[in-house]
């Protein structure tokens, strides 16, 4: 019935495809290069020898101190205190400590730091009670609720809304790599990338709508329009990538700008558009001339113009918008750091020492 | 020269990972790249660097298995070998096998490469991507087309 078991089961055929016997290439290699092959049995044999097992300990244990004592682990459910400022302001129960901050996912946890505050410092928002790797995290338009898209195994994941009470809800599972939210601007409906191309689901009663079909170009990445009738989304396979918008209404789509047909601007995902819907911000890992695959932040303009990489001096993943679009969070390609810089692709700041993407920054 | 290596206690170990291991490597490769050859090359000279090596190697199977991908990934290219020769040159394949070798085909040396190490040997994306010199996100990508071409060409179901 899915895909991935077919996919599985037509691979099993490729071990019937007869293999040489390379052991006296092996052989050969090493006699012409005059290798000494002595080498330390406990290693190869899979096993550590004793002052290499002293040294994992202790480097365990001092690990185990640095988590402790910067990760602050608060309750999955704590009580909620919801009271007025006098500001009009009002704390977001279980949210609270998130106003302006940016979370991320980091094993079956939603896990939060300052962008302004310490870089060592992170609070687990929150503990899924079902296993599985929190693969996307998206505020409401509101900041009062948080979808969580998290991961379970066959590529199909569980679509999951926790309000600031800390109540869930499920709204059933989705399939499909790279699986992707956004909310409406009213807080009323997702639209998710899923392997049936993007569906649009509302948060109460959980109906959903199949609005582009996955036939259409790989159609995927949505991002929800500040108009609210319209969502953007990328589509097109290896080479052909374009931008699309989708009529909510209708279902009609639109192509707004279609990519130069290039290597260089394959394998494109995480597309956002910007709070005031001026301009979209994407990933991308092109290729180099070299063979080497390396991650940009890409800004352009809403109607197409303007395409350009904003993160040069870091290889970058998952940018994300900051709520006022006046600056771009994105993580390390290569380390766990966090950086923010400006819309302009300046001035960038480590602001977490840890933290993986996809990123989303608290609407404050 | 051969004494020396008969007596060599790891090259026999390493040959127990190679009688173990290295027949799904090799057939891994050659998925990857589509070439016998290029993949033979691959991976005996993966083997050879990891003996030569010696200790400094923790986890034996993955650093060959990356050492492969990437020794075939500088050998396509420094062959400049263009398109799928397993296909081009007519491979004798067995029969099951034809219709997904003609389809990986048609993918992106990244696309398939990550296809292979995930759906057929079972590496998660972190993993693939190690293994390939990617990232997380892109491998992601990745496999998010790969599946969706390869069920393109295969007219496979999905949910």
């Amino acid at each position: 019935m899915m895909m991935m078991t077919d996919i599985r089961e037509r691979f099993h055929a490729t071990d019937l495809i007869p293999d040489p016997d390379l052991w006296p290439s092996v052989r050969t290699r090493l006699a012409e290069r005059g290798d000494d092959p002595a080498a330390d049995l406990h290693v190869l044999r899979g096993r550590r020898a004793p002052d290499q097992i002293r040294k994992i300990v202790t480097i365990a244990a001092a690990l185990a101190i640095g988590v402790t004592s910067t990760l602050v682990a608060l309750p999955a459910f704590r009580e909620v205190e919801t009271k007025d400022t006098g500001k009009g302001d009002t704390t977001f129960g279980i949210f609270a400590p998130a106003r302006g901050w940016i979370v991320y996912g980091r094993g079956s946890a939603v896990v939060a730091f300052d962008p302004e505050g310490d870089p060592d410092r992170q609070v687990v928002l929150f503990r899924a009670t079902e296993p599985g790797q929190i693969r996307g995290v998206t505020w409401s338009p509101d900041g009062r609720k948080l979808l969580i898209i998290q991961g379970g195994g066959q590529q199909r994941y569980a679509a999951l809304v926790v309000d600031a009470n800390g109540r869930e809800t499920n709204l059933g599972r989705v399939s499909g790599f790279g699986v992707q939210a956004t909310w409406s601007p009213d807080g009323k409906q997702i639209a998710l990338a899923t392997g049936r191309g993007i569906v649009v689901v509302r948060v109460v009663g959980g109906t959903r709508t199949v609005l582009v079909s996955s036939a259409e170009r790989s159609a995927g990445s949505p991002t929800w329009l500040p108009d609210g009738g319209r969502i953007a989304f990328l589509r097109g396979g290896v080479g052909d990538p374009a931008i699309s918008e989708v009529d909510v209404a209708t279902g009609e789509i639109r192509e707004i700008f279609r990519l130069p047909s290039s290597p260089r601007w394959r394998d494109l995902y995480g597309l956002q558009v910007s709070p005031d819907g001026s301009q979209f911000l994407l990933g991308g890992c092109p290729r180099s001339d070299k063979g080497a695959w390396t991650c940009y932040a890409y800004v352009l303009g809403a109607d197409g113009t303007g395409y350009r990489a904003v993160t040069l001096d870091h290889i970058s993943e998952w940018p994300a918008w900051s709520p006022k679009g006046g600056r771009i969070v994105y993580g390390e390609s290569n380390g766990p750091r966090v950086f923010v810089m400006g819309a302009a692709g300046r001035d960038a700041r480590m602001v977490s020492t840890e933290g993986r993407g996809p990123f989303a920054w608290h609407p404050g | 020269m051969q004494d020396a290596l008969m007596a060599a206690e790891p090259t026999l170990d390493l040959e127990l990972v190679y009688r173990e291991h290295g027949g799904r490597l090799w057939r891994g490769i050659l998925l990857y790249v589509g070439d016998p050859d290029v993949a033979s090359d691959a991976v005996a000279e993966a083997f050879a660097q990891a003996i030569g090596r010696g200790s400094q190697i923790r986890d034996p199977i993955a650093w060959i298995t990356r050492a492969a991908y990437r020794i075939a990934a500088g050998d396509m290219k420094k062959r400049r070998v263009e398109g799928y020769p397993m296909i081009d040159r007519g491979y004798d394949l067995p029969e099951p096998a034809v219709e997904l070798v003609s389809a990986l085909a048609k993918l992106s040396p990244n696309q398939r490469a990550s296809a292979i190490l995930h759906f057929r040997d079972g590496y998660t994306l972190a993993e693939v991507a190690d293994l390939i010199g990617s990232t997380t996100a892109a491998v992601g990508v990745h496999l998010h087309r790969a599946r969706r071409r390869l069920r393109d060409l295969l007219d496979d179901d999905d949910d």
